[in-house]
């Protein structure tokens, strides 16, 4: 145990954590040079086209270090703030972590997230700056940047370059002597750590583990303390980075477990492994439940893919048992799913998988978080959609989820960022000046304002200078109302929304005027309606077509006149009837992309 | 079925294999040429005479006595010829089209139609027309303001359309006006102008098209708004009831029993034979038209694309151009429509029902297309 060093990599996007690894994996020579590719651990086409992390990964490295071999175990953690939970699950499983910071940029908010994870988890954090091969490279100002947001010590921040591969040995060197080896007791009952899963279409669901307390091999009897299954252990090893089979893990080592779990429902991130019938007398601590925070409906642009719809949401899940979903009707779109997410990141990844890896074509309703309703008669309901809105005259008031969000930007965006906080409903807790340059701000939003359009915004209010990150500090009572969209009279149950009263005014003329530019017009006037209640807010006509017809049709024009009829009739599957207005699902698609702003 | 290329010989061939005799009722004659090509205008012609019109002749004599031996088109009632500019040929041309190529006086003819351009009309043609029993003459006026008539790039003056139409009056012929409106540019007093004197001229039938182009613009302005389009075609409609002009097409106006026979063939799907390059034929459930190429036609070679319909797609184009004309639809052919938006349509006066027939009103027929997409259910 002595020689075991867990440690894991906290840094904002782009700042180099993935290039970071693929060093580490080359010098340690875990890689065949030949097999190299970049992003290596990176194993999504997603995860590499967006540079991002979604999956965990963890890589086991033997390095020789003054005459003794180490064993550095990398954990490989998600970067974005959808998937903190399982960031601090994964970093629950390290004694160190290496804190990359860009020396071109800065500190940015994901990296101070993510650094008070570690911090939280007891985690000694190494700084490490990186890039400093690049002529925009301000070490000092970086150095600085850390002391002021995190209070760590920079002095002894490990300058490199993870492109050029400058100083990386010294990062090795610094894992081994500052990060301490994992403690446990090695005699004692078995608790390990699960801190991701996936899913093998022969063995079932694979575990990611850290093994704490114990030891585990291959035919023991395991017990899941969350969900209290039990299982038989019938594979064990370690990633180095592909999967290598081993006879044990032991104490304070990652590896990780096939035990013939089937249902991936059964094994959850945060979860203790114990054995049966010896079982540890209390679970580690920190496990919480995956809470989808983000909801919207998704359905198929062909209405007869509903089935395959199913099956593909049910194949991702065996993947990622945060994805919720359940049956929804929609008189506009049909048949299709409300789907729960961790949040916006994790909601379009998903959205992507589905339509990329499973070839559908889908349409999306507006975003909506989870809200509490208290009804007069006291009862209290969650909703997930405007649909499940009670009555106005039934609800005596209604709660909405709050997060706090700390925003980092460059000091010449102070104005324009707080003016979007303004707009959101933000209000302002604190406002540091990190540096001279650079600016963090903490906001408490509500998260529906977040969920919609607000990181575009904020990247491009500041030119991009902006990052952010939010965690959720739970349910605010709001004067919230549902907004109805009626077209010719008839509501469309999918361009609903629940929003600030103060909003609704606007947002209601802003889908008014948008769906006068986007509905075909029709063989008669169509009327546009935004209401809230009863009452209507905004009205728009869609004046009635007036002339389609071909001037001519004679002997010769017959044919390409009969084809595009045909054409037409074919179309037709495409149409949504409301009522009596066609309306094409390039009208859905279009209105529910239409951003705030 | 697809579409198919085929030479003339392999149709024939094809068109043999299907049917002994063909009851063509209507012969078409395109004349590809024309001295100037119209901006707005979408049929096949060209410009120069590629050779010269007795060498056009002989590959047209070809082509006709080859579809002789496939039937004797005793049954053509109504001819027309197209193009293009017919009226470009001189009278001598005129007269070997008959004594030549197609002895029209064989046939029994009840209408025979010669299009005309009021600059390349006179009478030594109407009188080889006559000669050779043209019954009436459609002239090519589009409007009768000389300033919209050099903004169409038309190459008569209004003074040549008025003197043209009365001369065919003059001689007998029934009088066919063509005009455009919807032209960028026009005023709308400048339209009403032009059809105040287009009845004046006293045709028998008119033809007011909806200027038609695939760009937005035309000839550097943006084109009209459909409101626009739509109030000149209501004064249109409007002015020619006021003066005992029915509204049988969507384009097509006239006396009583003075509308186009030739034309009406077209909507009403019966047999048509269409001869020289770009011209279309029907015969039952096959179409098949002339490649559109003056320079193949001469090589008595050229290919003929050709396609077989289906019972739906037959259904279907009989639907349509049924409801193209003041005729409309009689229900109880077996179509499915979609009944709501019949109703709808109806209720909103845009489709009258009456003893099984579904009839647009002129507001219906300025939007026929969408009535017909939305009733197709």
């Amino acid at each position: 145990m002595q020689h075991i060093r867990n440690f894991s990599i906290i840094a904002h996007i782009d700042h180099g954590k993935s290039t970071l690894a693929d060093r580490l994996l080359q010098l340690t020579k875990v890689v065949d040079e030949r097999k190299f590719v970049e992003q290596y651990l990176d194993r999504m086409d997603i995860e590499r086209e967006r540079g991002i992390t979604i999956k965990a990964q963890t890589v086991r490295m033997p390095y020789e270090y003054e005459g003794q071999t180490y064993i550095l175990n990398l954990i490989d953690t998600p970067g974005h703030v959808d998937f903190t939970y399982e960031v601090s699950r994964s970093l629950a499983a390290c004694e160190g972590a290496l804190l990359v910071v860009d020396a071109t940029q800065g500190v940015e908010a994901q990296t101070i997230a993510n650094a008070l994870l570690a911090l939280e988890n007891n985690l000694v954090i190494i700084p490490v700056i990186n890039k400093i091969d690049l002529p925009a490279a301000n070490v000092e100002r970086t150095k600085k940047e850390i002391e002021e947001s995190l209070a760590i010590p920079a002095d002894e921040a490990i300058l490199i370059s993870a492109k050029t591969g400058e100083n990386v040995e010294e990062v090795l060197k610094a894992i081994i002597e500052k990060v301490p080896p994992p403690s446990g007791k090695p005699d004692g009952r078995l608790r390990a750590l699960i801190f991701d899963s996936w899913y093998d279409a022969y063995r079932g669901v694979g575990l990611l583990i850290k093994v704490v307390d114990g030891i585990i091999k291959r035919g023991d009897q395991i017990k899941l303390m969350a969900s209290q299954k039990v299982f038989e252990v019938e594979e064990v090893g370690y990633m180095s980075p592909d999967p290598v089979q081993a006879e044990n893990i032991m104490c304070g080592e990652v590896g990780y477990i096939f035990a013939g779990i089937k249902d991936p429902r059964d094994t959850r991130i945060g979860d203790t492994i114990t054995k049966f019938k010896e079982e540890a007398e209390t679970p580690l601590p920190g496990y919480k439940e995956p809470k989808p925070v983000v909801f919207t409906g998704i359905f198929p642009v062909e209405g007869g893919e509903f089935e395959k719809l199913r099956d593909s949401l049910e194949k991702l899940r065996l993947n990622d048992p945060s994805v919720f979903f359940e049956p929804e009707t929609s008189k506009a779109l049909g048949f299709g799913f409300r789907c729960g997410f961790l949040g916006l990141l994790h909601m379009e990844i998903i959205k992507e998988r589905l339509e990329r890896e499973f070839g559908l074509e889908l349409i999306a309703t507006a975003p909506s978080v989870a809200y509490k309703v208290v009804k007069t008669n006291g009862e209290i309901i969650t909703i997930k959609s405007p649909a499940e809105m009670p009555n106005p005259n039934l609800i005596e008031k209604i709660e909405e989820p709050y997060v706090r969000a700390v925003i980092m930007t460059n000091a010449e965006y102070v104005g324009d960022v707080m003016e979007l906080c303004q707009e959101k409903r933000g209000i302002l807790r604190s406002m540091n000046y990190l540096s001279e340059n650079r600016v963090e701000f903490v906001y408490e939003l509500p998260l529906a304002e977040i969920i919609f359009d607000f990181f575009d915004r904020l990247k491009s209010k500041t030119k991009g200078y902006a990052s952010f990150d939010y965690e959720l500090i739970g349910h605010r009572e709001s004067d919230l109302v549902k907004l109805d969209i009626l077209i010719n009279g008839e509501p469309v149950d999918a361009l609903s929304m629940i929003v600030h009263r103060d909003k609704a005014y606007r947002r209601g003329r802003e889908l008014v005027s948008k769906l006068k530019e986007l509905i075909p017009r029709q063989l008669f006037d169509v009327p546009v309606q935004a209401a809230v209640g009863s009452r209507v807010i905004a009205r728009e006509t869609i004046k009635a077509l007036r002339k389609d017809v071909l001037a001519k049709c004679y002997g010769g024009d017959v044919t390409r006149k009969r084809k595009l009829l045909e054409k037409q009739k074919e179309g037709k599957k495409r149409l949504k009837a409301l009522g009596k207005v066609q309306v094409p699902q390039e009208t859905f698609i279009e209105i529910l992309k239409v951003k705030e702003g | 079925m697809e579409k198919f290329r085929y030479h003339r010989k392999h149709l024939l061939k094809f068109l043999k294999s299907k049917k002994a005799n063909f009851d063509f009722e209507s012969l078409y004659i395109h004349i590809p040429f024309c001295k100037k090509k119209c901006l707005y205008c979408d049929f096949y012609s060209v410009s120069d005479k590629k050779g010269s019109i007795k060498n056009f002749f002989d590959s047209l004599k070809a082509e006709y006595e080859e579809f002789r031996s496939l039937t004797d088109l005793s049954s053509i009632k109504t001819i027309y010829i197209g193009g293009g500019t017919p009226s470009l040929l001189l009278p001598e041309e005129i007269e070997a089209l008959s004594s030549s190529i197609f002895s029209f006086n064989d046939f029994e003819i009840e209408e025979f139609t010669f299009e005309a351009n009021p600059e390349s009309i006179d009478l030594a043609k109407m009188v080889s027309l006559k000669k050779i029993g043209v019954t009436r003459i459609s002239l090519g006026v589009q409007s009768l303001d000389d300033e919209i008539l050099r903004f169409l790039g038309r190459i008569h003056s209004s003074e040549d359309a008025r003197k043209a139409a009365r001369e065919i009056k003059n001689l007998g012929f029934d009088l066919n006006i063509d005009i455009i409106y919807g032209i960028p540019g026009q005023t709308f007093g400048s339209l009403v102008d032009t059809v105040k004197q287009v009845v004046y001229l006293e045709p028998d039938s008119i033809s007011a098209y909806a200027l038609t182009v695939k760009k937005d613009t035309f000839n550097g302005l943006p084109l009209k708004s459909s409101e626009a389009y739509f109030e000149e075609y209501l004064y249109i409609v409007e002015f020619l009831r006021k003066n005992g002009y029915r509204h049988y097409e969507v384009s097509n106006w006239a006396h009583d029993g003075k509308e186009s026979k030739h034309n009406l063939n077209y909507w009403l799907r019966k047999n048509y034979l269409g001869l020289g390059p770009s011209a279309a034929s029907l015969i039952d459930d096959v179409r098949f038209s002339n490649e559109p190429s003056v320079t193949k036609y001469l090589t008595n070679n050229s290919a003929y694309f050709l396609e077989v319909l289906n019972e739906d797609q037959i259904l279907l184009e009989r639907f349509y151009l049924a409801m193209r004309t003041s005729l409309g639809f009689d229900i109880s052919q077996s179509v499915t429509l979609n009944v709501e938006f019949l109703k709808e349509f109806v209720n909103q006066g845009l489709l009258e029902v009456s003893d099984n027939r579904i009839v647009p009103t002129d507001r219906g027929m300025f939007v026929l297309d969408s009535i017909v997409a939305s009733l197709i259910a």
